[in-house]
C-alpha cells in the first residue's frame, strides 16, 4: 500500500475511533448540525419558492396602451412600427377592441349582457406589451409610460406593477432574513462542531501527547479530528435535508395547505438537488472549519 | 552528538530547575546522569527532545539547534530519539502490541515493517507472550519494558531514559541495563537518568553529576 492510501486508512480509522469513543457527544454534533441546516434549508426554501413566483409575475409584466376610440389609422401604424423598434419591448400584440369584447365574454360569461346595455363596444383597442428582461422594474416602465402617454392616438398606458414590486419587496425581506438567520445559525453549528472537536482532543489529551512525543506530526494527529467533523457536518446535511423532504410532504398533504392558495406559493416547490448537494457539503464545510479553528485554539499540535 | 552551552531553565520565580549547565556526550557514547530527586536530570532529558525550551543557552542535538528549531522540525527530531519515561506513557485502551507498533505507525513505516519491527523488539525484551495484553494486565517491570520496546522500535540514534529501572528488581534491572549495553554497541547514543548508584557503579560509564540544577565537579568531565 502506498502512503497516501495509508494516510487515508489512519485518517479513517482514527477518525472513526474518535466518533465511536463517545457516541452520544458525536450524535449530538449531528443532530443539532441536522437542526441548524433544517432551519436554514427551511428558509432556502421560503425564498427559492418566493423568487420563482415574483419571476414568473414579472414574466407576466405586461403594459397596455388603450387608444383612443377615434384614433386613425396612421397613427396606429405609426406608434406600431415605434414599439416594433423599442429595444425594452419583446412582444407587441394589438387588441382590436372587437377582439377585447370577445375576451371579456369569453372571461366573465355571466356579465355578458352587461356590455350590451353600457351600449356599443366600451372596450378600446389596445397593444398589449411584453417587456423584455432588465426593463421590467420601476424605472423603465415609467420610462415607458412617459414616451408612449403623449402619443397620438393614445389614451392611456396602463401597467400591472404595484404587487409585483411589493412582492418582489417582501421577497427580498424574506432573504435578507435568511441571510442573517443563516449566518447566526452557520456560527451556531461551527460553535458546535468546535466545542465537540474540543471534548475530544481533551478526552484524548494522553493519547495525543504521546503521540507527539514519539514523533507524529501535527497533521498526522489533527487530520483525524478534522475528517471525524467533516463526517459529522454530512451527516448533518444528510439529516436536515432528510428533515425538509418530510416536513415538504407532510405540509403538502395537510389541510391547511389544500386549503390556502398562498401555501403553494411560499411552499409549492421542493429545493433542486444542488441545492440539497449543497446544503449537505454546507455541513461538511462548517464542520471542517469549526474543527480547524477550535484545533488552533487548543494550541500546541 | 549532544551539546548544551550554558543551558539555565527556570520554571518561574525561585530557583532554577537547570544553572548554567554545559555538556557534551559524543556519538556512540553511553552516560549516566545522576544526582538526587529534583536536581534537574528528567528536565535535562526534556530540554533535548524539545519538550522543554531552555531559558537561557543552547541545547544541539545532532548538528541541530533544538531550542530555536521550528515547531514543525520537532517530529523529526523527535523520531531520532527514543525516550523511556518515567511514568511509562502507555496507552490504557491498547495492547502490548498496539502500544510499540503505534510508534512505527506514526513515522509512517509500511505495515509489513511496522509488524516486523514490533514483533522483533518486543521478542528481544521477552514480552512475546503478553502481545495482547493490555496495560493494567501486566506487571510494573513488564510496562517499562514495553516502554522500552516503543523506545527502540524506531531504531533511534539516541535513546534516553528516565529511572528506566526504579520500578524493577534488581535481577530485571540487571537485565534491562545489558540490554541498553546492546543497543549502545549497535552505535545509539544512551543517556539514562538514575539514583541507583550500586548500578553505576557496576556499569563503569561516564556519569553527569547534577546538584540542585548545576553539574559537580565530578560530573564535569
Amino acid at each position: 500500500m502506498g502512503s497516501l492510501p495509508r494516510a487515508f486508512r489512519h485518517c479513517a480509522a482514527e477518525a472513526w475511533e474518535g466518533l465511536s469513543r463517545n457516541p452520544g457527544l458525536s450524535l449530538l454534533a449531528v443532530v443539532s448540525i441536522g437542526v441548524s441546516l433544517f432551519i436554514l434549508g427551511l428558509f432556502v426554501l421560503l425564498i427559492l419558492n418566493l423568487n420563482h413566483f415574483v419571476d414568473s409575475l414579472g414574466h407576466e409584466a405586461q403594459v397596455q396602451i388603450y387608444l383612443r376610440d377615434g384614433a386613425g389609422a396612421a397613427d396606429v401604424d405609426a406608434l406600431r412600427a415605434q414599439l416594433r423598434t423599442d429595444p425594452a419591448i419583446e412582444s407587441t400584440l394589438y387588441v382590436s377592441s372587437e377582439e377585447a369584447r370577445r375576451r371579456f365574454h369569453e372571461t366573465f360569461p355571466s356579465l355578458r349582457d352587461l356590455a350590451e346595455r353600457v351600449g356599443g363596444n366600451p372596450f378600446p383597442a389596445a397593444f398589449e406589451l411584453r417587456l423584455r428582461e432588465g426593463y421590467r422594474d420601476r424605472d423603465a416602465i415609467n420610462r415607458m409610460v412617459k414616451s408612449y402617454d403623449k402619443a397620438p392616438g393614445v389614451e392611456e398606458v396602463r401597467y400591472d406593477l404595484g404587487w409585483v414590486e411589493r412582492l418582489t419587496g417582501i421577497a427580498a425581506l424574506v432573504r435578507r432574513g435568511g441571510y442573517g438567520i443563516g449566518a447566526i445559525l452557520a456560527l451556531a453549528v461551527m460553535i458546535t462542531v468546535g466545542a465537540v472537536v474540543r471534548l475530544t482532543v481533551l478526552a484524548r489529551r494522553e493519547e495525543i501527547e504521546i503521540m507527539k512525543l514519539v514523533g507524529a506530526t501535527a497533521a498526522y494527529i489533527r487530520a483525524p479530528f478534522l475528517v471525524g467533523a467533516a463526517v459529522q457536518g454530512l451527516a448533518g446535511g444528510a439529516l436536515a435535508s432528510g428533515l425538509l423532504l418530510l416536513t415538504h410532504r407532510l405540509i403538502g398533504r395537510s389541510a391547511i395547505y389544500q386549503a390556502n392558495p398562498f401555501m403553494s406559493i411560499v411552499l409549492g416547490r421542493f429545493l433542486p438537488a444542488e441545492a440539497v448537494a449543497l446544503l449537505v457539503a454546507g455541513g461538511a464545510a462548517l464542520g471542517l472549519v469549526g474543527a480547524t479553528l477550535s484545533l488552533r485554539r487548543a494550541g500546541t499540535f | 552528538m549532544i551539546q548544551l552551552f550554558h543551558v539555565t531553565k527556570k520554571y518561574g520565580p525561585g530557583a532554577p530547575a537547570l544553572s548554567d549547565v554545559s555538556l557534551r556526550v559524543e556519538k556512540g557514547e553511553f552516560v549516566f546522569l545522576t544526582g538526587a530527586s529534583g536536581a534537574g536530570k528528567t528536565t535535562l532529558l526534556r530540554l533535548i527532545f524539545r519538550d522543554e525550551v531552555p531559558t537561557s543557552g543552547q541545547v544541539i542535538v545532532n548538528n541541530e539547534s533544538v531550542a530555536t528549531m521550528r515547531r514543525r522540525r520537532i517530529p523529526r527530531l523527535r523520531r531520532q530519539i527514543g525516550v523511556v519515561f518515567q511514568g511509562f506513557k502507555l496507552l490504557p485502551k491498547k495492547t502490548v502490541f498496539e502500544n510499540v507498533a503505534y510508534a512505527t505507525r506514526v513515522v509512517g513505516l509500511p505495515p509489513r515493517e511496522q509488524r516486523g519491527r514490533t514483533y522483533h523488539v518486543l521478542e528481544m525484551l521477552g514480552l512475546n507472550h503478553r502481545l495482547h495484553n493490555f496495560p493494567e494486565q501486566i506487571s510494573g517491570g513488564e510496562q517499562q519494558r514495553v516502554a522500552i520496546a516503543r523506545a527502540l522500535v524506531n531504531r533511534p540514534l539516541i535513546l534516553l531514559a528516565d529511572e528506566p529501572t526504579g520500578n524493577l528488581d534488581p535481577d530485571l534491572s540487571h537485565e534491562i541495563m545489558g540490554l541498553f549495553k546492546d543497543i549502545n554497541a549497535h552505535g545509539t547514543t544512551v543517556m539514562i537518568a538514575t539514583h541507583d548508584r550500586e548500578m553505576i557503579k557496576r556499569m563503569a560509564r561516564r556519569v553527569i553529576a547534577l546538584d540542585f540544577g548545576r553539574l559537580t565537579a565530578a560530573g564535569a568531565a
